[in-house]
């Protein structure tokens, strides 16, 4: 994850709040560092025993080479102690491995967040996160909150982030890295938008989608906003972000769609609609619930699934993504399996039960866009489809590289009957004249 | 999982192992003594073997 301390933008600044001043994570700022030093010393007393091991065994190999027994009793003396050796290493072994899972679990245990409750003066349950943009970000999905200002300002730093990334991969812009616009003044995000609209990084489309786009309900939704901090504190109180098309400037990796962070507790989601948008968080709160519940677990359950994907892309000569897509959600006892087949499904009745009037809400919505899908693609999809599938179809439906398709489509139609019409004349002519 | 706990678990499979060394060494130490008085019974009853063919 990108450490905002660590930058240095050396960009001259209007004197405007940049992103980071805005949205300040105090949280972020004190939190308690991993625990190194314990790590270090826990090492640092394995190697110890690993040494002390070593020498009491060559010691005592010794004293069983150097004794007057016989063969025998000298074979038999040295294969107990192997045995004893072998029954330490195994212990150091299962200590460093413990010592790893602490390394690499320490970010995830230290971000542990806390869920306040009051009532207020209307009567009603109010809850505050520990992480005041989570406060914000699920209060914007119940429509408590507005989705602000800063909020688009953000959804469009992913945006320019994504694009810069990609113009990077083609050498171009490398001047101005990516991780570094949170912190750039607003003139200069400008600056640097208008230059990749003009080079044709950015679309026109794509400044608009982010500029239009907007996860909140029409009104406020009491029921949903209930039901998403139920879920919330069930799950284990990640942090939650916003995030535009799978891209996100504030972390290092770059997926493609909504995704939960185990390092550090957060769940990213991708802006869309309502419907969208909450079905993309309850999907990727599973995940929290499986790290909140078996953190260490879980993180090995990845770590296999990702070597058992990179070896098959690697031998198969696919890309990592494409594997991981293919195998992992429907391929029981991978942890995406465990997280969007077991857990979710369970997560999706309890989001029935508390806010079932919200739930009708959306599935009105889902039936209005299949209805839409199915007529403008003449295609039978049902709303029950597979949700990575439903909303990429969804996502590509109000894309314009679809339209764009289905004009290509046009034209080789076109270009079809012309050729037709071209033959057509062609016969018409060797009938008439025999030859042409 | 504390640094403590790690420590406690590998403390005691190494203190079972070193048990299990001083059990070796015992064993060692044990047979060269029953060996050496074996052969010093050995000896002395050849002595006296000696001393009354002598006699």
């Amino acid at each position: 994850m990108t450490n905002p301390e660590n930058l240095n933008p050396n960009i001259p600044d209007s004197g405007e709040p940049s992103y980071k001043e805005k949205h300040i994570d105090a949280k972020e700022s004190n939190r308690e560092p991993a625990p190194e030093r314990e790590v270090e010393q826990v090492l640092n007393y394995i190697e110890e025993t690993s040494n002390q091991s070593v020498e009491a065994a060559l010691e005592t190999a010794k004293m069983i080479k150097e004794s007057q027994l016989s063969s025998e009793q000298k074979k038999r003396l040295t294969e107990k102690l192997k045995k004893s050796l072998r029954n330490v290493f195994r212990a150091l072994t299962f200590s460093v491995l413990l010592t790893v899972s602490v390394i690499v679990t320490s970010p995830y245990t230290y971000t542990r967040y806390s869920v306040d409750s009051k009532i207020n003066e209307r009567g009603a349950i109010e809850y505050t996160h520990q992480d005041k943009e989570t406060t914000h970000v699920i209060n914007v999905l119940a429509g408590k909150e507005k989705f602000t200002v800063a909020d688009r300002e953000n959804i469009y730093l992913d945006l320019l982030a994504a694009k810069l990334d990609e113009a990077h991969s083609n050498g171009r812009y490398l001047n101005i890295e990516a991780k570094k616009l949170p912190d750039m003044s607003i003139k200069k995000k400008m600056q640097i938008a208008e230059e990749l609209s003009s080079s044709g990084d950015l679309e026109d489309r794509e400044s608009v989608k982010a500029s239009m786009i907007d996860p909140s309900p029409k009104v406020f939704d009491e029921d949903l906003y209930s039901a998403l901090w139920k879920l919330e504190q069930e799950c284990g109180n990640p942090k939650v972000r916003f995030m535009f098309e799978g891209k996100t400037q504030r972390y290092s990796a770059s997926f493609e769609r909504s995704f939960y962070s185990a390092k550090s507790n957060t769940i990213f989601i991708d802006v869309g609609s309502n419907e969208e948008t909450t079905e993309d968080f309850i999907a990727e709160l599973s995940h929290a619930k499986q790290f909140d519940e078996n953190p260490i677990s879980s993180l090995l359950l990845g770590a296999r699934d990702n070597l058992q994907v990179q070896i098959k892309a690697s031998s198969q000569g696919l890309s990592f993504d494409e594997v991981y897509d293919q195998t992992m959600y429907d391929q029981p006892g991978t942890i995406e399996y465990q997280a969007h087949q077991e857990i979710e499904p369970e997560l999706k009745k309890k989001f029935l039960s508390y806010a079932p009037g919200t739930a009708e809400r959306f599935d009105k919505e889902r039936d209005k866009f299949v209805a839409e899908y199915n007529k403008l693609f003449n295609e039978k999809i049902t709303k029950n489809e597979e949700r990575r599938d439903y909303f990429n179809k969804k996502r590509a439906l109000v894309s314009n590289n679809l339209e764009y398709e289905q004009l290509l489509q046009d034209e080789d139609n076109q270009r079809d009957k012309a050729q037709k019409d071209f033959d057509k004349k062609v016969s018409e002519l060797k009938a008439k004249y025999g030859f042409i | 999982m504390k640094k403590e706990n790690i420590q406690s678990i590998l403390n005691q499979s190494f203190k079972k192992y070193l048990k299990e060394l001083d059990e070796i060494k015992l064993e060692i130490t044990e047979s060269s003594v029953q060996q050496s008085s074996a052969i010093k019974d050995k000896k002395s009853f050849k002595n006296k073997d000696d001393q009354s063919r002598k006699s």
